[in-house]
């Protein structure tokens, strides 16, 4: 980041809000697990579980300090190891596109012609696949889908901005006259990729990818939400919602957790993610 | 021109049968349609029938030509099986066949036809509110740059995008629906007045993600036009502020929003699978899940036919207008 | 361009964020501390009627769409509820689940050596298009049900009928088997003797439908057009379809047996239990089944709403299948361990009111059903270690075991008992898959260990649940219905003893045998037979759950007009 952007990134109080966000909420993926009390799929259902079948508050379940969830697990530990399983599908999930995405828009700016056209239309059959769907059918394609399953899924599925993106920022700077300069002096071409057109691509390819995370972070608990995305036991933010879905009436808390949490996290990727596009590329 | 767009429509069409083929050997890989449709209880012999009749039984190569038309119909149960003659006939999408429904015991053409107006009908009110909505506040935005209606506005539409509608859309129906009474809860009512009052609460909460992106976009498009020559101009004349404002500065800043919302509709009407399902809105989103849940072959290849069809008319016709509009730009890719 | 002093800007801003954090805190809390709020009470209450009369409209709903009118393919549970209201069969289930005449004017005379069944109309019965209904209504709709151009998954439940295979492959035009002897009597002459044939007959599939309504619209709109606008002999006959919406069903005024019903029925599609539940308390449905888990559990509390709910087992068992081909299942202590150590009441702790223990094959309502069964299974600790020692396994298996499961509720269900196998050192390894592959594997011997499992009577008879799960001949090597591969000879002597039986003491003694057996050699480890619940709005007059059908709507009159009453509100107490 060259200091003129980052002045400009640190004016902006929206964006550093973000960035307080983002680290936040990655911190609480990394450290979650070993944060939490409790084992979160140890059900203790002689503590937690009332006599009605609901789970109990953290009134009558002293050391649980959310109370328990649906099913008498401990809803705190629960959303702590959740936060690392959401955070892990979003990362990777991005990471995936932005390699996918990053890739085929380096080749396909820099050597142009066929390949270019040829990738580009490639994008087009991408664009045209309804996302939520192809998503769903993926998932009921493979057997016991895991994280990882989902992570590809996602991942690829949705590398396209940041193809098309990259084509255009790769094909300003290979018209950059040092960049030509190097090309007429021979120099290998990974060499050039690599020393003079990736940098002027990452600035905007680090603020949409950053946004991406917010949208891969919806993408996973709409996955789960519907039932489909992470499997119990294992607790992703998406499915604690999904779980909550038929106490909603009478233990509101329970599905207000998660959401909020997400809603959170997306909220301060999003922000981020602005903040960086601005900074890196001001309209004003 | 022409040839532009024959040679778009006919990437169009390349596409959308890769679409198509990946779909059909997803699915096909998915597992054994009969015994999701027939459920647990099904006998061995029940499922044999199921499979001849449908075709089922067929290599997969041959099942697929067959879907697309090339090759005569598989499926025992279509009225285009047999010909007068003895030979077999076909009944393909070439043939304008989707086929019939393994769950619904009705044609795919039945029942899609019955749930796509309900799902045009949100989709169409869900922009309409986002148009309503997000330029609205895009203008006050724009206008009121940098105040404090500007920044609770661009606040707002921060929080919009970042509200899933899964969050949003279980709170709505409890508090205006359930607690207030406002609303009904989900459904679609009975008259064409009472489908328009149960689209609302859905549609408007479809509508705050679109909302937010088109006010930002709106607030951005208008700041630029509004510091173009013709504006100044304008100003200089004499023009009253608000006269400008919306004879030339909307105007303009609106091109690239309808674009957009041209852009969305695809995604509007193929997207709203957890709108609909939230409010039990009985259109096409709710049959796409139902039907993979089921594996519904025939329902999905359909849906995501045309999906296809209509992503790759929106492109094309954003493509043409944007040509027509600005003859700048070549038309030789 | 408006310029603003740097300092206003930043102190608006954060003003703005202030004020849109508090106002999304203030509707936040709002919403938590407001959302239990509830009716406590029915909102209504009926006009104190005497006697029955007719009129008014019932409202009820389902979570998810009806598929087809057509009796011929009604296999699901909305179908099949819907279909109860259009049509009618030859024989029918009371309210004790005995079966009785309804287009028949009697039960059928029965040959002594139990393979012809004759049936005799009743006087007067009435398609919803007035003609009346003949013997050879009910032949047509035999030969349209088992044709192979329908192509109807009722078929193999008729199967037995003479000549009914050829005549489904095309081979012949006419069922031998099925014979009119005159404008009002019909005779069925079946391959083998068979009881069974007589719930096979009173089952949907066998609903006479109206045969010039069916080929006309057949010939106009297609074979599918018939599941869209039916014309059966039921108590009510099809008003509107919005499909996906809603079905509406006027009185059929010349129905054989008048009593007072609703003008009209409506019935809801694809609403969501919650969203049932809240119309219903707030007085918009005036019946439900299968309330959410929590308006479940606030309407077995409340008392204003005790006189009008009904809780009712359904005719169904789920249970943990075991692999008898496979080891460790092979040896019959290790199953039997299993079937001891299963503590069913942590079950029924945590979800109250949805399922109760199961110990046998059979549920409760269908006899012979015997609660205090000697071999029951239990959960009983020290039996299940014993077991374990004479298995040979004193510390348990040497290796874990592979569990299938298809779907996140028995995932769960499947946490709940790894702890108690564990207990007598039985490691659990779930295997998720999804339910078509879990169909199909489990299906073929030799592939899956263990499995969750379950079956849903398709009429009641305890044939059903025996013969076509645990007999030898439902082994096959693809899509076997025996998915635990139990073989045992005994059994199959008993149960091919028992499926002709004409005397009805003598054969539920013979299944009571093979229920014993079926609970001591523990092919499957029994875990609940779920519970459905009901509940009316108290003008809803003369409902009770029925133990084949379930939620029977079609004996129901209206008290009306019916009055609000005041309201006070509900706050659940949480009370351990």
């Amino acid at each position: 980041m060259d200091s003129r952007a980052f002045r400009r990134f640190r004016r902006n109080k929206g964006a550093l809000a973000g960035l307080v966000l983002v680290v936040a909420v990655t911190v609480l993926g990394i450290l979650g697990p070993w944060l939490a009390p409790y084992d979160p799929v140890e059900q203790f259902t002689d503590v937690l579980l009332l006599s009605n079948g609901l789970p109990a508050g953290p009134r009558l379940a002293p050391g649980h300090w959310l109370g328990g969830d649906p099913l008498a697990r401990d809803e705190l530990s629960r959303l702590l190891s959740g936060a690392r399983v959401s955070m892990l599908v979003a990362y990777i999930a991005t990471a995936i596109a932005v390699l996918i995405g990053v890739g085929l828009g380096l080749i396909s700016g820099y050597v142009g012609g066929r390949i270019d056209s040829a990738l580009m239309r490639f994008v087009d059959v991408v664009l045209s696949m309804p996302f939520l769907l192809l998503a769903i059918v993926m998932q009921r394609v493979w057997d016991a889908p895991g994280i990882w399953t989902i992570c590809i899924v996602l991942g690829v599925l949705s590398w396209t901005t940041l193809a098309r993106v990259t084509r255009a920022k790769t094909m300003e700077a290979r018209e950059l006259d040092y960049v030509e300069a190097a090309r007429a002096l021979g120099l290998r071409h990974s060499r050039i990729l690599a020393r003079h057109v990736l940098p002027n691509v990452a600035g905007p390819i680090i603020a949409i990818a950053t946004i991406l995370v917010a949208r891969m972070i919806i993408a996973e608990s709409a996955l789960s939400f519907l039932g489909l995305g992470v499997r119990p036991p294992t607790a992703s933010w998406g499915s604690m919602l999904n779980e909550s879905q038929s106490l909603l009436l009478g233990v509101p808390r329970l599905t207000l957790y998660p959401a909020v949490l997400i809603s959170m996290a997306v909220f301060g990727f999003n922000l981020f993610g602005e903040g960086l596009r601005d900074a890196f590329d001001p309209k004003d | 021109m022409i040839r532009f767009i024959a040679q778009r429509a006919l990437w169009g069409f390349v596409v959308v049968v890769s679409v198509v083929t990946l779909v059909f050997f997803l699915i096909f890989v998915a597992g054994d349609p009969a015994v999701t449709v027939l459920g647990p209880q099904a006998r061995a012999e029940q499922i044999a029938d199921f499979n001849a009749k449908k075709g089922l039984d067929r290599p997969m190569v041959e099942q697929f030509f067959s879907y697309l038309g090339i090759l005569p119909c598989v499926r025992k149960d279509s009225p285009k099986y047999e010909r007068e003659d003895g030979s077999r006939g076909f009944c393909g999408v070439l043939q304008g066949d989707l086929g019939e429904s393994y769950s619904h015991h009705e044609s795919v053409a039945a029942v899609i036809g019955f749930r796509l107006p309900r799902t045009l009908l949100l989709a169409s009110m869900a922009v309409l509110f986002e148009l309503i909505i997000g330029l609205t506040a895009g203008v006050i935005a724009a206008l009121r740059r940098n105040r404090w209606s500007d920044t609770l506005i661009m606040f707002g539409t921060f929080v919009g995008i970042s509200l899933p509608t899964y969050v949003t859309g279980p709170i709505a129906l409890l508090v205006f629906s359930f607690l207030l009474g406002w609303f009904p809860f989900g459904g679609y009512g009975i008259d064409p007045l009472d489908h328009v009052y149960h689209a609302l609460l859905p549609a408007l909460i479809l509508a705050i993600a679109g909302a937010a992106t088109y006010a930002r976009v709106m607030r951005g498009e208008l700041i630029e036009t509004l510091r173009h020559d013709h504006v100044r101009t304008a100003k200089a004349k004499g023009m009253p502020p608000s006269q400008v404002v919306l004879r030339h500065a909307i105007r303009n800043a609106l091109l690239p929003v309808v674009t957009l919302v041209g852009l969305s509709l695809p995604f509007l009407v193929g997207g709203a699978i957890i709108t609909e399902k939230i409010f039990a809105w009985p259109g096409l989103g709710l049959l796409t899940i139902e039907s993979i849940e089921s594996l519904d072959a025939p329902v999905i290849m359909a849906v995501v036919l045309m999906f296809g069809v209509a992503v790759q008319a929106g492109n094309l016709l954003a493509d043409i207008a944007v040509a027509a509009l600005d003859p700048r730009i070549r038309l030789n890719d | 361009m408006r310029s603003t002093p740097k300092t206003r800007t930043r102190g608006s801003r954060w003003v703005a964020g202030i004020v849109t954090i508090a106002a999304a805190a203030v509707l936040g809390g709002w919403v938590i501390t407001h959302f239990p709020r509830a009716p406590i009470g029915p909102r209504f209450v009926g006009a104190d009627q005497e006697t029955p009369r007719s009129g008014g409209t019932l409202v009820f709903s389902a979570s998810s769409n009806i598929h087809t009118l057509d009796p011929h393919f009604a296999y699901d549970t909305l179908s099949t509820a819907a279909c109860r209201l259009l049509y009618d069969g030859l024989l029918d289930y009371d309210y004790e689940g005995k079966m009785v005449p309804s287009l028949a004017a009697s039960l059928p005379e029965v040959s002594d050596d139990g393979r012809v069944f004759r049936f005799t109309l009743r006087d007067g019965i009435k398609f919803h298009n007035g003609r009346e209904v003949m013997a050879e209504d009910i032949s047509w709709s035999m030969h349209r049900l088992l044709s192979e151009r329908i192509g109807s998954p009722g078929y193999p439940f008729f199967k037995s009928i003479e000549g009914a295979p050829d005549y489904h492959v095309g081979k012949t035009d006419v069922i031998e088997g099925i014979v009119v002897l005159g404008p009002k009597t019909i005779e069925f002459r079946l391959d083998e003797a068979d009881q069974t044939f007589l719930n096979a007959i009173a089952m949907p599939f066998a609903y006479p439908i109206a045969r010039e309504h069916v080929e006309a619209l057949e010939k106009a709109e297609g074979r599918t057009a018939v599941g869209r606008n039916p014309i059966g002999t039921g108590p009510f006959a099809l008003g509107r379809w919005e499909r996906g919406v809603q079905v509406e069903f006027e009185r059929f005024e010349d129905y054989w047996d008048p009593r007072a019903r609703p003008d009209q029925m409506v019935f809801l599609e694809n609403i969501s239990s919650d969203v049932a539940s809240a119309r219903f308390r707030n007085g918009g449905i005036d019946i439900i089944y299968r309330p959410s888990k929590v308006n479940r559990l606030f309407l077995r509390e409340s008392k204003a709403w005790a006189p009008y709910r009904a809780e009712a087992p359904s005719p169904s068992v789920f249970a943990l299948g075991l692999n008898c081909e496979l080891p460790p299942f092979d040896n019959i202590h290790v199953r039997r361990a299993v079937a001891f150590a299963i503590d069913r009441s942590k079950l029924e702790r945590l979800d109250p009111g949805k399922v109760i223990a199961a110990t046998q094959v059979l549920p409760p309502m269908l006899p012979p059903y015997d609660p205090d069964l000697p071999q029951g299974q239990v959960f009983d600790l020290a039996r299940a270690k014993e077991e374990m020692r004479l298995a040979g396994y004193p510390n348990g298996l040497p290796e874990p075991v592979t569990l299938w499961v298809r779907g996140e509720g028995e995932v769960q269900l499947a946490q709940f008992f790894q702890q108690d196998l564990k207990a007598i050192g039985i490691d659990i390894e779930l295997k998720l898959v999804t339910f078509a592959t879990y169909l199909k594997e489990t299906g073929r011997p030799r592939v899956a260990q263990a499995a969750f499992t379950g079956w849903h009577q398709d009429f009641p008879d305890p044939s059903n649940f025996m013969d076509i799960l645990f007999h030898s001949r439902s082994i096959h090597p693809e899509n076997s219905e025996n998915r635990s591969f139990y073989r045992n000879p005994e059994l199959d002597a008993i149960l091919d003893k028992a499926r002709p039986e004409v005397d009805r003491t003598v054969r539920l003694e013979l299944y009571a045998q093979a229920n014993a057996i079926l609970a001591a050699e523990a092919p499957w480890a029994f875990l609940y037979y779920p519970i459905e619940m009901f509940v009316w709005q108290p003008y809803v007059k003369n409902f009770r759950p029925h133990p084949v059908w379930l939620n029977e709507y079609r004996n129901i009159w209206l008290d009306l007009p019916r009055r609000r009453v005041s309201q006070s509100v509900y706050s659940p107490k949480v009370s351990r």
